[in-house]
């Protein structure tokens, strides 16, 4: 009798564990198709940050013969390390890789870059990250951009180039986050704090106008202007130089 | 009584089981207003084209494409939502002064030129800040990216059309 007791008590935790597992399963499917792929909030600021963890290391990659000399070189401005390497041709294109430190916790794109060629040059160029390291505790963060000058002269004089990198700057706020990014960079700013700024932030259907409501008196408005364009989008200006020559 | 004691023990291990171990903590977060070009199921919505992301709730996902390009002083970048199964074109200002900024999401017909979701500034907008389309709902049909950023006002669509698309990109 004590026998059968035993059975039947194991008998049914085994049926509810068996019943409970399905629906805390079901449970969890149903709240998944629910959510779908929202971000949180401190995702959809940093939307554009990718996953480390499925990136290639961050070196310059070597896909070619080197088309031109030297190979690769280094050069430090304003504190960020900028190495190139790998010109080469194609098709009318002129393509490099770049590695640059990222000055903080967050994405830098280079926005500015022009292309000497003989006479001519252009700022038009398609970027391709090849890899990026976001910063930590201990490391400073790394990314790597495949830049292609897509608008090259046709017969041009291609013997020797000429890459300058204007500046750096910290990737644009997600859409319709643009005023709570820009207003927390600019508070958390020392330099606009330090100089009593305070921002209006008007946020639009596609776009956003901040405007400076308050300042201190020793500040002029296009000083004020300034502090607080620097610290919305947290630019690092160059020049960083790197000219190269056809290994003939 | 004993019969009691065991079904008391056998529902607190339901709890434990069932509502505990397959559990992963989820945010319940806003729902969106628009999907693709329209849908009727599971809930019928209406479509996202013609419409601004962040006010029906669509956000650039992590599968925005990271890549961007510059034209003539124009950053330009592709952006998706995956939750609104929609696409968008974004235009900053690089060119490193106030400029009037524009933006282009053409699509439609061989050169893509049947149809289009444009924006301006408003007025000339300082370096660095941006402007975005709105969205056109993903329906298979490549939208061609355009931007440009001038001193004065530019008539839309912002179009580089065949046999280059200089400065574009199709998507």
């Amino acid at each position: 009798m004590k026998t059968y007791q035993s059975f039947k008590f194991a008998t049914i935790l085994i049926i509810t564990a068996v019943v409970a597992l399905a629906t805390g399963g079901i449970l969890k499917f149903g709240i998944s198709k629910i959510t779908g792929t929202m971000p949180n909030k401190e995702q959809a600021v940093h939307a554009q940050q990718v996953d480390n963890q499925h990136k290639p290391t961050p070196t310059a990659s070597i896909i070619q013969a080197t088309q031109y000399l030297p190979a690769s070189q280094e050069q430090k401005t304003n504190g960020i390390k900028f190495t190139v390497s790998n010109f080469f041709v194609e098709n009318n294109h002129v393509f490099t890789d770049v590695c640059y430190d990222l000055p903080g916790k967050s994405v830098w794109d280079i926005n500015a870059a022009t292309l000497q060629y003989g006479q001519l040059s252009t700022g038009d160029f398609a970027v391709s990250e090849t890899s990026i390291t976001m910063e930590t505790d201990i490391e400073k963060g790394y990314r790597c951009l495949r830049l292609d000058f897509y608008n090259i002269s046709p017969n041009a004089d291609l013997s020797s180039l000429t890459l300058t990198v204007g500046n750096i700057g910290q990737i644009s706020p997600m859409e319709g986050f643009e005023c709570q990014e820009y207003t927390a960079r600019i508070h958390s700013n020392l330099k606009a704090v330090a100089a009593g700024i305070k921002v209006a932030c008007e946020q639009s259907p596609s776009g956003v106008n901040v405007q400076l409501i308050e300042k201190s008196s020793a500040l002029s408005e296009n000083e004020a202007n300034i502090i607080i364009s620097e610290a919305m989008f947290n630019q690092v200006n160059g020049p960083w130089v790197f000219t190269v020559t056809q290994n003939k | 009584m004993k019969n009691k004691q065991v079904l008391n023990f056998v529902f607190a291990l339901f709890l434990a089981i069932g509502f505990l171990a397959p559990w992963e903590p989820h945010t319940v977060l806003a729902a969106i207003s628009c999907w693709g070009e329209g849908r009727t199921s599971p809930t019928v919505l209406p479509s996202c084209t013609g419409k601004f992301a962040p006010a029906m709730g669509c956000t650039a996902t992590n599968a925005s494409d990271p890549n961007y390009w510059t034209s003539g002083g124009t950053k330009l970048e592709r952006r998706q939502s995956n939750n609104c199964n929609a696409r968008w074109t974004r235009a900053t200002n690089v060119s490193g002064f106030t400029r009037y900024t524009a933006a282009s999401s053409n699509y439609g017909c061989a050169s893509y030129n049947c149809g289009n979701q444009s924006i301006q500034s408003g007025g000339a907008i300082a370096n660095n800040l941006q402007v975005y389309t709105p969205m056109k709902g993903l329906t298979g049909t490549p939208i061609l990216s355009c931007g440009s950023t001038s001193t004065s006002s530019m008539s839309l669509p912002i179009y580089s059309g065949p046999p280059s698309y200089l400065g574009c990109k199709a998507w």
